[in-house]
């Protein structure tokens, strides 16, 4: 899937109509590349065997990765007891989960760290916007019983992956876009989808499937503004669906709270049907409630972006 | 509490979709000064204060410049005393706290602190109806009397909500701006303009100096409310 035509001359044409695939992968192509060891990580943390050694052995061979993961596993997010000075210990200390969700964190830093001009967003606004989704959505898997508040994160920190391709478009039909998103408040997704052809989650999920990121992160990007229209099949396999409802709350909150909203400000649907029938309490007692635990997460976001810069 | 006459009300250019739709009763106002950016006054040049999310600051430094960086659901109350040349800025989030279900495991709110001068405090501002007296007992303190005080509400910007029963559980910003009003009122002071509702976020910026407040609304206008 190789682009036919430079991004420079797609991103021309496309103020006049609606984007192809091509020029999405195009601009895709001019993404600061990832480190390979990333990637390999992503890929072995899947494997339900992989050893500590493995990983640890792997993670080495990336002199900046392996001090960043060092720093981190010692930092007070953590809260070891002890100082650890050996990648492998280090793995074994952290366990699977939390090792994924810090290789995703360092991956979401290297890709969502730069300024995202087309939805308004300086320098670091769409990570620290991805950081507190994050965050938020590992709180609320606790709260609400998620087996796996590590993928949660996970998840919530890549959402909006697309939009570090997308933007490039948004900024020239912003205006139109945002007319779009008012009419009949059907949102800033939508409108994108719309009049430039692909929405940012739309871009996001071809990223993530580019980069082989399993499929319940891809089906999570895809369909974190807009649960209800996940197939129904992949609703039903697992905890899918209560993965989808807390990265939908967690993206909502986030923006609610104001962390590095962009000029597509608020204009996003909130589907509290959805996210009532994966068994969530969606009063507006239990909302409220909610906010004060988000809330109490703040040294928590301030503590990782730290570990993370 | 003080209610704004028809010709002040107005739907802010930024808010096609107003608070109405939501069925809560809440006038979604413009800001009374609709100046061009090029006209309005520069925002001073001092290092500023920021004001997180939850928090409240007091000051009686005429040099005191506040920024709240990216407000979005939370609501804004800046009280300025014109005559004593005192102010305080508090970014809430909730109209009551003690609504709230289950918050006995929450860490309970920071309290007040002073920062050693006497001119300058801050605090936990979670929601309105228990940060809003703390504030005005701490402007009283520092001179503020309610006939020369005033204040601005601002944000309280909102999602498109579907589903979740009655009312809107998540439009706590027009809950929020209620109560804000309310406790204002009960306290006896006035509010002076009012710029709440739409889906954008706002930066907003309050000097001591003379009290005004610049409101930049993301991917819109620039104002002065």
């Amino acid at each position: 899937m190789m682009p036919s035509q430079s991004a420079a001359s797609s991103s021309s044409s496309i103020a006049q109509g609606p984007l192809s695939l091509e020029d999405v992968l195009a601009h895709a192509q001019q993404l600061p590349s990832l480190p390979d060891v990333i990637l390999k990580l992503s890929r072995m943390l899947e494997e339900p065997d992989v050893t500590a050694e493995e990983l640890g052995r792997l993670i080495q061979l990336d002199p900046q990765l392996t001090a960043q993961m060092l720093r981190t596993c010692n930092s007070a997010y953590f809260g070891l007891n002890r100082k650890v000075t050996h990648m492998k210990e280090a793995v074994a200390l952290m366990g699977q989960k939390a090792l994924k969700s810090m290789v995703y964190a360092i991956l979401s830093k290297k890709m969502l760290g730069q300024e995202v001009q087309g939805y308004g967003l300086g320098k670091g606004e769409l990570w620290v916007n991805a950081l507190t989704g994050g965050i938020y959505a590992k709180k609320i898997a606790e709260l609400y019983h998620y087996k796996d508040p590590e993928t949660a994160f996970t998840a919530a920190i890549l959402r909006d992956l697309g939009k570090i391709v997308l933007h490039q478009f948004v900024g020239q039909r912003y205006e139109a876009l945002e007319a779009q998103a008012q009419k009949n408040r059907q949102g800033f997704e939508a409108a994108e989808h719309e009049l430039l052809g692909f929405s940012h989650t739309e871009v996001g999920e071809l990223l993530a499937q580019q980069w082989n990121f399993p499929p319940s992160l891809s089906l999570s990007i895809r369909y974190h503004h807009q649960p209800q229209q996940a197939p129904a099949a992949a609703l039903k396999e697992g905890q899918q669906g209560l993965l989808l409802a807390v990265v939908h709350l967690a993206d909502t909150f986030s923006t609610m709270l104001g962390a590095g909203v962009g000029n597509d400000g608020l204009m996003y649907p909130v589907n509290l049907e959805f996210v009532a029938s994966q068994g969530l309490d969606v009063s507006p007692e239990a909302m409220e409630t909610l906010t004060l635990h988000l809330l109490s997460c703040k040294e928590r976001i301030q503590q990782l972006a730290e570990q993370l810069t | 509490m003080m209610t704004m006459s028809p010709s002040n009300t107005s739907v802010s250019p930024h808010a096609p979709s107003p608070l109405s739709a939501t069925g809560v009763s809440v006038p979604v106002v413009a800001a009374t000064t609709n100046s061009p950016s090029s006209d309005l006054p520069p925002i001073p040049a001092t290092k500023p204060q920021e004001v997180d999310i939850a928090t409240f600051h007091v000051s009686s430094r005429r040099s005191a410049l506040f920024s709240v960086g990216s407000l979005s659901t939370g609501i804004v109350v800046v009280v300025y005393d014109s005559a004593a040349r005192v102010g305080g800025i508090a970014h809430t989030i909730l109209a009551d706290e003690e609504t709230a279900m289950g918050t006995a495991t929450l860490p309970p709110p920071l309290p007040a602190e002073e920062t050693g001068d006497g001119a300058l405090g801050a605090g936990s501002a979670r929601s309105s109806k228990q940060v809003l007296p703390l504030l005005w007992e701490r402007l009283q303190a520092m001179g503020a009397t309610k006939a020369t005080t005033t204040a601005k509400l601002l944000g309280g910007s909102q999602l498109f909500t579907f589903g979740g029963g009655g009312g809107n559980p998540l439009n706590t910003g027009s809950r929020n701006a209620i109560t804000c009003r309310t406790v204002l009122g009960q306290l006896g002071i006035a509010v002076s303009a009012t710029d709440v509702g739409g889906n954008r976020p706002r930066q907003v910026h309050f000097s001591l100096h003379e009290g005004h407040v610049w409101v930049q609304v993301k991917g819109g206008r620039n104002y002065l409310l």
